[in-house]
């Protein structure tokens, strides 16, 4: 009797609501888990897609205007990764996605939204809880060359709304533009020659060792990270500021894919009008335009294609009625 | 009796668990369906947005602008030549904008659909395909193009109205 009464009495019941019980409630913390992740990535996914929604104004327009504040619901990391052009992808891709806190950590998957018509030049990374974005055409030749620019693509800079750019001897005219930008949006994140600390130091032709890119203007190259890459037109040069090297120079082959794309839609265009009386004088200059294009590896042949696109935009300008663009 | 009784309570507590798990499961269905509902919805409407924010910038795009070919640059004006050597080559285009289809109409519209044959006496261009697919959303611009008259180039422009349809999420 002595020895019944000191073994646990547990009845098959007890253990089977136990095992049961236990089976249930894991089943219970498994799911309501899985479901607070996938809403996290659904809020990632969603806001990926609201900033891609919100660049479309940013696009297509004819001259830098203004710059808008984006608003993420918390802290979010936006990144945005380059894809090179391929035969089955011929404008490349631009992907982006969000990372955002979610009670002290960061969401766990990520969701890319991908386009083809965007061409986003930022830190990878950007981080906060607003960010800033402006847009600038990028025409070939540079725009104050020439009323009739071969317009390519809009180019998109985005950086965190606290992010401070000063830019020491800049030209005349890129302080106007970038000041009338910030005047317009009432945003202030450029500064000039008078640089406040923490700020990111733009130096042109200037040696100093505390830059945070170096801009040698006349020959179209800026330094950063202690690489170079090439750019002509203003347009390129805020895209190299603004991004790291390597999307920097995948963007560009994007971009010069659009232009072969354009190039090719110009010369049916031309085709075309023939039939209405145009003589088709740029066909050969098209050809010479295209094949540049093709050949194009990186920005360092940048200047070669724009050389080419001032000859077609010098002849294009001559061509009175019959202008293709 | 006893052994009877203790079954019977076992039986009970089966019927009761399993109760209970098939109620969790039929609750977690609802909220997943209801969730599953507004995720579709949320992302229709994000397709919508899209399409609203396109729409309206579309004209000035590189691959519809006018630049100075009709005259001074303009905004909102649609090449209609260079849309229709844009339809030449749409395999490219087709997923660039991320849209099921963009249409151009010069208003009023007879609905002739341009063709490489009867261009430019037509006032229909569908660019991605040529059926009409899922929503639209449309915009006005002006739509110019090239005409020869007795030897003479004439620039015509004309209201048109460009529209950007875009797939329900199903």
């Amino acid at each position: 009797m002595k020895r019944k009464n000191a073994q646990l009495n547990i009845s098959f019941a007890w253990i089977f609501a136990i095992v049961v019980g236990a089976f249930i409630l894991f089943l219970a913390i498994y799911g309501v888990t899985k479901f607070v992740n996938i809403q996290k990535t659904q809020q990632g996914a969603e806001t990926g897609k609201e900033i891609s929604v919100l660049l479309n104004p940013l696009e297509s327009s004819f001259e830098t205007t203004e710059m808008v504040t984006i608003y993420a619901p918390t802290e979010t990391r936006i990144f945005s990764e380059c894809e090179n052009p391929k035969s089955s992808e011929v404008f490349g891709k631009q992907k982006i996605w969000t990372l955002q806190k979610v009670y002290n950590s960061w969401t766990p998957t990520k969701v890319e939204i991908s386009s083809r018509n965007r061409y986003v030049f930022s830190e990878n990374p950007v981080e906060g809880k607003s960010f800033v974005a402006f847009s600038k055409p990028f025409e070939f030749p540079p725009e104050r060359r020439t009323d009739s620019p071969f317009k390519v693509a809009d180019l998109i800079y985005i950086f965190p709304s606290d992010e401070k750019y000063c830019f020491t001897e800049a030209d005349e005219e890129i302080i106007e533009e970038l000041d009338l930008l910030q005047n317009n949006s009432r945003i202030k994140n450029f500064y000039f020659d008078d640089c406040p600390t923490g700020s990111k130091k733009i130096c042109f032709d200037s040696d100093s060792e505390d830059c945070y890119a170096k801009i040698n203007y006349n020959s179209g190259i800026v330094e950063k990270n202690s690489k170079e890459v090439y750019f002509e037109t203003d347009a390129l040069m805020y895209a190299a500021i603004f991004s790291e090297n390597s999307e920097y120079e995948c963007q560009i082959g994007r971009i010069m894919a659009r232009a072969k794309q354009l190039a090719e839609i110009y010369e049916i265009k031309s085709e075309m009008e023939k039939n209405q009386s145009c003589p088709g004088i740029l066909d050969a200059d098209l050809i010479i335009f295209k094949t540049l294009l093709n050949s194009y590896n990186n920005s360092e042949d940048l200047s070669y294609i724009a050389n080419q696109a001032e000859q077609l935009n010098a002849r294009n300008s001559m061509q009175g009625d019959c202008k293709l663009w | 009796m006893v052994n009877k009784s203790g079954q019977i309570k076992i039986q009970q507590m089966i019927f009761m668990i399993v109760a209970v798990f098939i109620l969790f499961v039929i609750i977690g269905l609802i909220a997943l369906s209801s969730k599953m509902s507004n995720l579709k919805k949320s992302a229709t409407e994000l397709e919508r947005e899209n399409a609203l924010s396109l729409v309206s910038k579309l004209a000035n795009s590189p691959e519809f602008y006018c630049g100075n070919s009709y005259g001074n640059q303009k905004s909102s004006c649609v090449d209609f030549d260079k849309a229709m050597a844009l339809k030449n080559k749409i395999e490219d285009y087709e997923k660039f904008w991320g849209v099921s289809n963009i249409e151009i109409r010069i208003i009023p519209n007879e609905n002739i659909l341009c063709t490489d044959d009867n261009y430019p006496n037509c006032d229909t261009l569908k660019l991605i395909s040529d059926e009409i697919t899922g929503n639209s959303v449309s915009n006005f611009v002006s739509v110019c193009y090239k005409e020869s008259n007795e030897g003479d180039i004439v620039n015509k422009c004309e209201i048109g109205q460009i529209i950007v349809s875009y797939e329900a999420v199903q």
